[in-house]
């Protein structure tokens, strides 16, 4: 039998992941600024270092995405404060993503545009992993959600109603 | 042999889940209108026959608890509900009617290098 993810464990293990995404981030401009004038080859390195653990980072994702889902984990009370966290964490990613691609263009070296390629499609894999976790957050919600029971439409003007309601309610 | 001549027609739409609400107040004004013209358009809609701009599509390896019955899984629907694709909202889809669950900002990222 799977061993079942406590709950704070699920939350302490994505803020830690959180801040490994960050920090990976962060290095990038650190090897690019420091690097990229001194020694082709070692920011070669340094960017497929990167790559691998933006791909780890995704694998996770997408793990922890499953595993919550397949326990229908009651994510409620954590969503409020953990989406807007992956919003930015997507957002770092995306800054990563974007100078690279500018970076790119300029590069000759063939061994470092090859790991700068890889790079840009391990953000674009993290980006869309964290994006994933974000709507499965989402969705495990709705599996909580309770029901209102009245906001219900069956034609075009009942339905126009109800957003008037739901309008007016917010 | 039964044959299912009505398919899957959209004869009902409930927002009636309190997860849905609370993104739908969060979408902004410009999005919920743009969003509620698309829902009002699924009305007697067959789930089968839906423009492909909608983008609608079961999800793969999401099945939700039942409306009715929580112990029963249900197949969980996506669609795009502005044209720019940025914004979606899920719903599952049982006795002819389009139960909502959740709604918000999708973003999307080029592949490619």
């Amino acid at each position: 039998m799977p061993a079942t993810l406590a709950y704070g464990t699920v939350i302490d293990l994505t803020d830690r992941r959180i801040r490994t995404v960050n920090r990976g981030a962060n290095l990038e401009g650190l090897l690019h600024r420091f690097l990229s004038s001194v020694h082709s080859g070692l920011l070669a390195k340094m960017t497929d270092i990167l790559s691998s653990r933006f791909t780890d980072d995704a694998i996770w994702f997408r793990g922890v995405s499953q595993k919550l889902w397949d326990e229908n984990a009651d994510m409620r009370s954590v969503s409020q404060d953990l989406i807007p966290k992956l919003e930015k964490i997507k957002k770092s990613v995306l800054v990563v993503r974007q100078t690279v691609l500018v970076d790119i263009k300029k590069t000759k070296n063939k061994s470092l545009k090859d790991a700068q390629s890889r790079l840009i499609v391990s953000t674009a894999e993290l980006f869309e992993s964290i994006e994933d976790f974000k709507w499965t957050i989402k969705e495990l919600e709705a599996n909580y959600g309770a029901r209102v029971r009245k906001l219900h439409a069956d034609n075009p003007e009942s339905l126009d109603e109800l957003f008037q309601v739901i309008q007016d309610a917010s | 042999m039964t044959v299912d001549l009505e398919g899957k027609v959209v004869r009902g739409v409930d927002l009636g889940n309190t997860a849905f609400l609370n993104c739908w107040k969060d979408l902004p004004g410009n999005i919920q209108d743009e969003a509620r013209d698309v829902i009002r358009s699924l009305l007697f809609m067959s789930l089968d026959q839906a423009p492909k701009k909608l983008h609608l599509h079961p999800l793969t390896n999401r099945k939700a608890p039942s409306v009715f019955d929580a112990t029963k899984k249900v197949a969980v629907w996506s669609i795009h509900i502005t044209a720019d694709d940025k914004y979606k909202a899920s719903f599952t889809y049982e006795d002819g009617t389009l139960f909502f669950r959740t709604c918000g900002k999708h973003d999307d990222v080029d592949k490619s290098p």
